[in-house]
């Protein structure tokens, strides 16, 4: 909406506390993220990722810390709310309401003339395959609700779009639906995304990056692969080779230091099970030894470790089921 | 102009008008679903059937010509003012419960802008209600010729007394969580303030009671009504009974103005 | 002893003559002051009949037969149901319900008019006494009749119209609008 330069980072949150009484429900996070990225931000229920997007979207007072929206701090709330889209989790519509006249109030509210806030709604709703829908919105599917607030969210052309829970209730169709409008819209408009899901295998598919919440704190933030590879959880591989190399695979898989294990499936000769730390790159370290060596492996089945084995690792549930 | 100061004017600028655009949006709701009229059909026949007793009471003298206008004037101002905090107390609290509250509040609109605009289409319940009462009024007020004064008492008395019971409507949807707790402590507080003008020999008999019948702002408005509609005293007599209906009003559009900052979406833990 | 005998019989009719003149004079007082005085009251019409919700005008004429002018007078009207042991609220019928009339001269005429608006149907009788503020002098009237016929108002003070209007005009625009919310938005759809 602004035609100010783009900053390099579209948001920045330090050291962001959030007290309720006397429950600090954000205990210090950190955060940043990019133009165009698309940020997970994980957590167990309560772990405080609702109020770190409330405190973004200056809802709720934050008690210390700073937060910098497309270069705008907590000073000029007005102004981090007309860089921010929301698709609050809690989210409510007028059923008498049409979906047009819905949008085109929401881009009044940022300041758009009439004509230009209807044609705005009609560009939106065509985006969102909702420009056919007349009737009001108390008759639309939750599908069609989901994706009529993914369309007021971008209404204003945010440069931080902020998304809780917003494929939750949907089929896998319209998962795959709202996901792709997604990241459409960080790719062509720049729009950074942070999306607070549980659904961990969307996650990580869609993220660039992920952060996970627990207790109020940041307890892992990076790629999914660096996540993964810093939650401790094992990898597997499964190598067939032939019979006479397996003395000489068993020696060059064990130096690697990633090698936690090296197993033998007795009803299967020439099977071998690895079981390696979940460092980056470990599946093409496994092959590159193993060709090195002048072995070639007839079957070769690497398991990486998911993301969501690395957040039950990283999360209290992980621990409490432990 | 720099772009920061080119931004921060289009903010202002945004501020300025964001209640005109809440305020448009909010009575088209209002006006366009079935609520708005519903609540005033429910007031029209209320007041169909209170004016045709007081008229037929009034035909066989049961009731002074002028008491029955007072009776309908009175009862046009208290049901009028329902009708309008009916609409006020569910402005805010409802949009918490139908979890509609969020997305408004993350919008560049000031919050006082929110209210505002809420608090101005919730008085176009009063407007409409007034306008539906005025032919009840001035076809009974036309016997005993108390035409102008009906309306003028409807009109002056009733709008504070609705404009002020609106804003606390209002004030107590914002900080009240549940939107069934909003409408009744509104409620309940209006018929509170509207008893002691109801009870006569009581508060008349209390040292105090005048005082408190003045002091209360809808006993004072409903009082006024009494006193130039049946008592037929002069209006130079009643601006007493118009300040606390005028304090009133602005304290309470004060403080659901000042309330707004600190809206709260209540869920948050 | 003859003597005797007169003078007991002389007293005796004497006392016999005061006493038969005094009750002669109280048997005159319920239309007539001691001594010379005579008021008389009349209510008309005598026999009326009017519908519920109408008026009716009272006249209640007061003469004055007597050779000296009365005293202040005050004229109260009653009215009371003899058929029922219920009371009527005369207060109902009209607001004042005692008026002055002040001193008539002997041979002189007053009268006086009430309007009269009945609250409810059935047989009444209406009646006026005259009485002085300072002694116990009452002379009433004659009762006069007032049947007051049951009448239906459907449209009293012509509210009826506004009462049924406003209402159904709500109404129809109630309808109104929750037709159009149903109807397809074609205009929409293109």
């Amino acid at each position: 909406m602004t035609d100010e330069p783009t900053p390099a980072l579209a948001l920045e949150c330090v050291d962001l506390h959030v007290r309720y009484g006397t429950f600090m429900a954000v205990d210090g996070v950190s955060l940043v993220a990019r133009p165009g990225e698309i940020l997970g931000l994980l957590g167990p229920n309560g772990a405080g990722k609702t109020s770190v997007v409330r405190a973004i979207t200056t809802i709720v007072p934050v008690t210390s810390g700073t937060i910098l929206v497309n270069g705008h701090d907590l000073t000029d709330p007005v102004a981090i709310r007309t860089s921010i889209g929301v698709l609050p989790e809690s989210n409510g519509y007028p059923g008498i309401q049409t979906a047009k006249a819905h949008l085109t109030f929401y881009a009044e509210l940022f300041g758009l003339d009439p004509r230009e806030a209807r044609r705005q709604a009609e560009h939106r709703l065509r985006q969102l395959g909702l420009d056919d829908k007349s009737q009001p919105i108390g008759t639309f599917s939750r599908g069609m609700r989901q994706r009529l607030g993914l369309a007021r969210a971008l209404i204003n052309r945010p440069a931080v779009l902020l998304l809780d829970e917003p494929t939750l209730g949907l089929d896998p169709a319209g998962r795959e639906d709202l996901l792709r409008q997604l990241a459409s819209s960080a790719v062509e408009e720049g729009t950074c995304v942070i999306l607070c899901s549980h659904q961990l295998d969307e996650v990580e598919r869609v993220c660039d990056r992920v952060a996970v919440m627990d207790h109020g704190r940041i307890v892992a933030d990076g790629t999914v692969d660096h996540v993964v590879a810093g939650s401790g959880v094992t990898q597997r591989a499964r190598i067939r080779v032939a019979l006479g190399d397996v003395l000489a695979a068993d020696e060059v898989l064990r130096a690697l230091p990633a090698v936690s294990a090296v197993e033998y499936d007795n009803a299967r000769p020439g099977d071998i099970d690895v079981e390696l730390a979940p460092v980056d790159g470990a599946r093409s370290q496994l092959l590159k030894v193993l060709l090195d060596a002048r072995i070639e492996p007839r079957a070769f089945d690497f398991q990486r470790a998911a993301l969501s084995d690395a957040f039950l690792a990283l999360t209290s549930r992980g621990r409490e089921t432990e | 102009m720099t772009t920061t100061e080119r931004a921060a004017r289009q903010h202002q600028e945004r501020a300025r008008s964001g209640w005109r655009v809440v305020l448009r949006k909010e009575t088209a709701d209002l006006w366009l679903s079935a609520k708005g009229l519903s609540v005033l059909l429910a007031f029209s026949i209320a007041l169909s059937v209170l004016a045709y007793l007081a008229s037929g009471d009034a035909a066989i003298n049961l009731l002074d010509a002028r008491e029955s206008v007072g009776v309908v004037v009175k009862t046009a101002i208290g049901l009028g003012t329902l009708t309008a905090v009916v609409v006020s107390a569910d402005a805010i609290s409802g949009e918490r419960e139908r979890g509609t509250l969020e997305a408004l509040l993350v919008t560049p609109v000031a919050r006082r802008d929110i209210v505002t605009g809420k608090l101005l289409a919730a008085s176009t319940m009063w407007l409409a209600a007034l306008v539906v009462a005025l032919p009840f009024v001035v076809v009974m007020a036309d016997g005993p010729r108390v035409g102008l004064d009906a309306v003028l008492v409807l009109v002056i008395s009733g709008g504070l007394v609705a404009a002020a019971l609106t804003a606390l409507g209002l004030a107590i949807s914002s900080f009240v969580m549940s939107n069934r707790a909003s409408l009744a402590a509104s409620i309940s507080i209006l018929l509170m303030l509207a008893a002691p003008s109801q009870l006569p020999a009581i508060t008349k008999s209390a040292t105090l009671g005048p005082v408190l019948i003045k002091a209360n702002p809808v006993s004072a408005g409903l009082t006024l009504a009494d006193n130039v509609l049946v008592k037929q005293q002069e209006w130079t007599e009643q601006w007493i009974y118009l300040l606390s209906p005028i304090l009133a009003t602005i304290a309470l559009t004060a403080a659901a103005i000042l309330l707004a900052r600190r809206l709260q979406l209540g869920d948050a833990r | 002893m003859s003597r005797l005998a007169a003078l007991l019989i002389a007293l005796l009719t004497a006392a016999l003559l005061a006493i038969s003149g005094s009750a002669s004079a109280h048997a005159a007082g319920a239309t007539r002051s001691p001594g010379t005085r005579s008021i008389d009251v009349r209510v008309d019409p005598r026999d009326a009949s009017v519908k519920l919700g109408e008026t009716l005008p009272l006249h209640v004429t007061l003469t004055n037969n007597g050779a000296e002018a009365t005293p202040e007078l005050v004229l109260h009207l009653d009215v009371t149901d003899p058929t029922k042991s219920t009371s009527v609220d005369p207060e109902d019928w009209t607001s004042t319900l005692t008026k002055q009339v002040g001193a008539i001269p002997p041979g002189d005429t007053r009268v006086v008019e009430w309007i009269v608006q009945p609250i409810s149907s059935g047989d009444f009788v209406a009646y006026a006494v005259a009485l002085t503020p300072r002694s116990r002098t009452i002379a009433a009237s004659n009762a006069a009749t007032i049947r007051v016929e049951h009448q239906q108002t459907l449209n009293p003070h012509g509210i009826l119209g506004v009462a049924l209007g406003v209402p159904a005009a709500l109404g129809a625009l109630l309808l109104v609008q929750q037709w159009m919310a149903r109807r397809p938005r074609n205009s929409d759809q293109r």
